[in-house]
């Protein structure tokens, strides 16, 4: 029995680095021109179609608009939407059914980079680039390998010192 | 059918460790040691299952068999099914550590429920693929009413979040239905011992 704990405890401190905060559905957002743009996805990094969008302001929990993400999981939001004077801080909530639900902070120091960024580009023509979201497509095979060693591995270790303990009887 | 995590309030995660832990040792008590490598080939099973994926609206639908380690394991499947969820959640992010025992108990209790629903019916080579269809789709039906159940408990009400998540749930009831009834059938020919291993 205690071989077994020392066994899980292991197991545990090789895992640690992975433990990341996990969420089945993510939710990215960022501001470009002073537009909110943002991305759903679901586990596997498909996209989130037509969840739920809501948009809070985080001082006072106000919600100032709901919306829905389209085929590609992907929003756009217009300031002029929202209501607000100037630049707030934001949450972004995705509601893609129950149980599958994220957010995404944005602060108002975001809008006003946005628009630095905006007037350093004018007056040159260059293409605006989308910024990626940050999610993995798809979990790596590399993932699926390991986690199928360490419960095949973990089986036989049990089974390898069980038959050890009869071999000593 | 995992829940994420920052859905759940704190009794819920609670209760659902405290019944996860429960399952989880009379599972361990029950688990004859020399069939631990059957018990880790299901247990691996479970985990990449949740990779195949069936697209339906904007939820996540994916595969869980619990329904064919429950008629198989018994009471064993509980600490199989936690150790297959602490893994997708570690390794595929798919629900989380805080609600791995809400998740556990979703999914273990269910295939437990229909271990004993279908026991009967496994004796019999007429009735065995009826078992296995009727444990593989219910358990994800029980699955469905008990993820709708941890959800109404926190802040939604019950009826409108169980009929979304049970009709949302219909072609994965069908589908696990007959791969596990399928399974069943084949194993039942060739190695029917490991169908009367959970008893």
């Amino acid at each position: 029995m205690s071989r077994t704990l020392l066994l899980a405890v292991l197991i545990l401190v090789w895992l640690r680095p992975a433990l990341v905060p996990a969420h089945n559905v993510q939710v990215f957002a960022y501001v470009e021109n002073g537009i909110i743009k943002g991305e759903g996805t679901l586990s596997g990094g498909r996209p989130a179609k037509n969840g739920e969008i809501k948009v809070i302001s985080k001082v006072d929990q106000r919600l100032l608009l709901t919306t829905t993400t389209g085929d590609s999981g992907t929003f756009t939001i217009t300031p002029e939407a929202l209501g607000l004077e100037e630049p707030a801080d934001l949450i972004i909530l995705l509601d893609a059914g129950p149980g599958h639900r994220s957010e995404w902070q944005l602060s108002a120091a975001d809008f006003s980079r946005s628009e630095t960024t905006t007037a350093s580009q004018s007056g040159k023509s260059e293409k605006t680039t989308e910024k990626k979201s940050p999610f993995p497509s798809s979990p790596p095979l590399r993932n699926v390998v390991t986690g199928i060693i360490s419960i095949v591995g973990l089986g036989a270790l049990i089974k390898w010192s069980r038959s050890r303990r009869r071999g000593k009887k | 059918m995992h829940i994420s995590e920052g859905i759940l309030s704190a009794p819920i995660l609670l209760g659902g460790a405290s019944l996860t832990a429960v399952g989880t040792v009379i599972g361990l008590k029950k688990l004859d040691l020399d069939r631990i490598m059957e018990v880790s080939m299901l247990t691996a099973t479970f985990f990449v299952a949740s990779l195949i994926h069936v697209p339906i609206g904007p939820a996540s639908i994916h595969l869980v068999l619990n329904g064919l380690l429950g008629i198989m394991l018994g009471w064993a499947c509980f600490p199989a099914i936690l150790v297959g969820l602490l893994l997708q959640a570690v390794f595929f992010q798919y629900g989380g550590l805080t609600v791995l025992g809400v998740n556990a108990v979703n999914m273990a209790l269910p295939a437990v429920l229909c271990f004993y629903l279908t026991r009967p019916l496994l004796n019999s080579e007429k009735t065995r693929p009826l078992a296995g269809f009727v444990a593989g789709s219910g358990a994800i039906l029980l699955s469905a009413v008990f993820m709708a159940l941890s959800l109404a408990f926190t802040d939604s009400g019950f009826l409108a979040t169980a009929k979304i998540t049970v009709l949302a749930n219909i072609p994965i009831m069908v589908i696990e239905g007959f791969i596990t009834m399928f399974i069943v059938s084949f194993i039942g020919r060739v190695h029917p011992e490991l169908l009367w291993g959970g008893r």
